[in-house]
């Protein structure tokens, strides 16, 4: 007879003890093999005797009334998605936007209609060979609220979104949705949208209406045909490849800003490229009125984490950007982007951050000490990390005095394991996402680490980078060389577009891409490398099979 | 699950409040138990025990009964509330900061309520899977099945966690010299 498992001999010793049939010793006597390993867990478990026992009680009659008098006056959601009915939900949308938006509402009424033809082809083109998959919807903070046929209903945290389901944050929400393939949107506040498509089965096919307000689009690789990810919204469609983007609509204009990857803008006619340091603007009424290099960020807090950590930083209202030990990596934080420890620093971009405590996370992935470098408004700093151990939390105060950008280190402290292992970000994992994560490798030249730093637990406490003489304490550095080095970081990204433009392969970029497309974004990429990017008008009248005509 | 809570729960999504006061007569108690253990606060647990039951007013249209059984799928939902509660206070339940009173005439009292404040910041300590697993086992007195349908898991897993859990509790009483 084989042997027992230990879990279910721990199982079966706290149960007789939680009886009274037996005593500790009793079970150690029966399992003389397992003694040795069962003693301190079974002295663990008699430990939360300590808690005291709460008995069940009939619910409070004044409670319970008070209870069922809210009940009857709160709304309940609509069932669960079924494919006939999310056609009549997109009808109801389409009725709640009509009368009350004017001409806003007609811009909606039409985005519907798209979305039930869109939906109907889909539902012909794909039988039985892709899934219908929701989305998981983590909110972070304020008002997030999803329609229903009785009106606007609170989201949960962790509910899932079907197709057809429309949701809107109000002035504080903020809330995140995850993609069964790992891509996330970041919903903003003030901000509304509908899923039109939400499938990841053979290839992923996600559409958006965006309706108001700002998403940030985190869209993970697929090189699957027929792979698409596209926001619509009233002035605009956009279409990604591999992209982390935003796209925010304005008073009277829809506008893209390409972090990584490729964007595609398209309004009416007309189409452009919007690739990485770019923003694209396409005006009310469907007019694309320019693609233009973005102007470098004004608040702008940038982190080089060069020691062998891999970092994330969580903003104050939850949501991370960053790279956990697995190589799972994710970029939450509206307007904020990372990259990855692949033998070099780790580099963590955020653009104008909200003010509030942002908390460093930094989770050993190799032996030895370093640095994180922070930059902010012209100045840097530099945190030793010196036996720190192998997870380590830096608090940091980020505040705006006089429009002026403010980071300091207010806090540092080892994790314990247990901690350092929660879940200290909000990061839904699908499979998808865990299988593409790749093993992180620390920086492979260990950087020497300034005198002066702090040691322990308790250390970490800021101190003037000491390498060089223009980094001395006090002295401001070289704000050109900054900004040369957001550029580089932009230059980087565009640098891997145009890798991905020579690849060839079944879904590749170039597959995807008309000759004279092709030709275009070449162009477009070289003129950065020649410094005369600014204003690049858009192709009026271009073909348009770079966009929803591949769909 | 039982019939009279399959009928309960097919009037409710259907929008008879009646018949969702009877489950909430059924399982209030039962989830306010788990949630003043969570939150170690009568009057907090009470009132998000309303917030939990009116949720599930109004998502139980969409709960269907081949998912999670309804008491898991209300158990799954007290605990996000108490996620909620828990990031929007963030409690911290340091070991240092606990006063230990001595009280001749009551030392029992005293004793028992230093063991479970102790017990409570060790417990703080552990990772939230951890820290459920041992709330579910020995404060609700679940079985590792019952367990397993709350957590969404299979009973097998609950065990191997159950001891995990049970592992770092042990360590941490460890590090924090032993329990007083």
């Amino acid at each position: 007879m084989s042997q027992p498992r230990f879990e279910d001999v721990l199982e079966q010793c706290i149960a007789d003890l939680a009886s009274g049939r037996r005593e500790i010793a009793d079970c150690l006597s029966e399992w003389p093999d397992f003694a040795n390993r069962l003693q301190p867990l079974l002295e663990a478990a008699v430990a939360m005797r300590a808690e005291p026992r709460i008995t069940e009680q009939t619910p409070d009659p004044a409670r319970r009334a008070a209870f069922m008098a809210e009940l009857r006056q709160t709304p309940q959601q609509s069932p669960r998605w079924q494919p006939l009915r999310a056609l009549s939900s997109i009808f109801g949308a389409l009725s709640f936007a009509g009368p009350a938006l004017g001409r806003a509402g007609v811009v909606a009424s039409a985005a519907a209609v798209l979305a039930i033809a869109a939906l109907a082809a889909t539902l012909v083109l794909d039988q039985g060979t892709t899934t219908a998959y929701a989305s998981t919807v983590s909110v972070f903070a304020g008002g997030v609220e999803q329609q229903t046929e009785s009106g606007w209903v609170a989201i949960a945290d962790g509910d899932q979104l079907d197709e057809g389901a429309r949701l809107r944050t109000d002035s504080e929400g903020s809330a995140l949705l995850t993609f069964l393939d790992g891509t996330t949107v970041g919903v903003e506040p003030d901000s509304e949208l509908l899923i039109e498509m939400a499938r990841v089965g053979d290839t992923r096919r996600i559409r958006l209406q965006q309706f108001a307000g700002r998403l940030w689009n985190d869209v993970v690789a697929d090189a699957a045909d027929g792979s698409i990810y596209v926001v619509s919204t009233p002035d605009a469609v956009i279409t990604a490849h591999r992209t982390l983007f935003e796209t925010a609509i304005d008073a009277d204009e829809t506008v893209v800003n390409t972090v990584e990857g490729l964007v595609e803008l398209e309004a009416g006619a007309e189409q452009a490229f919007v690739v990485p340091g770019e923003v694209g603007r396409a005006q009310r009424h469907r007019q694309l009125s320019a693609v233009e290099r973005r102007a470098s960020a004004q608040q702008a807090l940038g982190l080089s984490v060069d020691a062998p950590y891999a970092a994330a930083i969580v903003a104050p209202n939850g949501k991370a950007t960053g790279v956990r030990p697995d190589g799972v990596a994710f970029q939450q934080i509206a307007g904020a982007a990372t990259s990855r420890p692949n033998g070099g620093s780790q580099q963590l971009e955020l653009h104008d951050p909200t003010p509030g405590t942002y908390r460093l996370l930094l989770r050993r992935i190799g032996e030895g000490d370093g640095e994180i470098v922070l930059t902010v408004g012209g100045n840097e700093l530099s945190v030793p990390v010196e036996r720190l151990g192998d997870a380590v939390e830096v608090q940091l105060r980020v505040t705006v005095e006089d429009g002026k950008l403010r980071v300091q280190p207010i806090n540092a402290r080892a994790l314990q394991a247990q901690e350092a292992n929660a879940d200290r970000e909000r990061v839904i994992v699908t499979d998808a996402a865990r299988q593409r994560a790749l093993p992180l490798h620390a920086p492979t030249s260990g950087n020497a680490t300034p005198g002066g730093g702090s040691t322990g637990s308790e250390g970490a406490r800021p101190s003037p980078r000491s390498e060089g003489a223009s980094e001395q304490p006090g002295q401001r550095p070289d704000e050109e060389a900054l900004r040369e080095r957001r550029e580089d970081l932009q230059e980087q990204a565009r640098a891997k577009l145009r890798e991905r433009l020579e690849q060839e392969g079944p879904g590749s970029l170039r597959d995807r891409l008309t000759p004279e497309q092709l030709e275009r974004l070449r162009a477009q990429l070289d003129r950065h490398r020649n410094g005369d990017a600014d204003g690049v008008r858009p192709n009026s009248g271009g073909s348009n099979e770079g966009g929803r005509g591949r769909d | 699950m039982e019939r009279a809570v399959v009928s309960l729960v097919d009037r409710a999504r259907e929008g008879d409040a009646d018949a969702f006061g009877l489950l909430y007569d059924r399982f209030h108690p039962e989830i306010l138990r788990y949630l003043t253990h969570q939150l170690r606060n009568a009057d907090a647990a009470e009132d998000l025990a309303s917030q939990v039951f009116l949720k599930a007013w109004q998502a139980i249209p969409r709960y269907e009964h081949r998912g999670v059984p309804f008491k898991a799928w209300l158990y799954r939902m007290a605990k996000n509330q108490v996620i909620d509660t828990f990031r929007k206070q963030r409690p911290t339940t340091d070991l240092e900061g606990i006063e230990i009173a001595v009280d001749s005439e009551a030392e029992d009292h005293v004793l028992a309520q230093e063991r479970t404040a102790y017990l409570r910041a060790l417990l703080d300590r552990l990772t939230p899977d951890h820290r459920e697993v041992l709330t579910l086992r020995f404060m609700m007195e679940k079985s590792a099945a019952e367990i397993g349908e709350i957590m969404g898991r299979k009973e097998v897993t609950v065990r191997g966690l159950q001891m995990r859990a049970l592992r770092s509790l042990r360590k941490e009483i460890e590090t924090a010299g032993g329990m007083p």
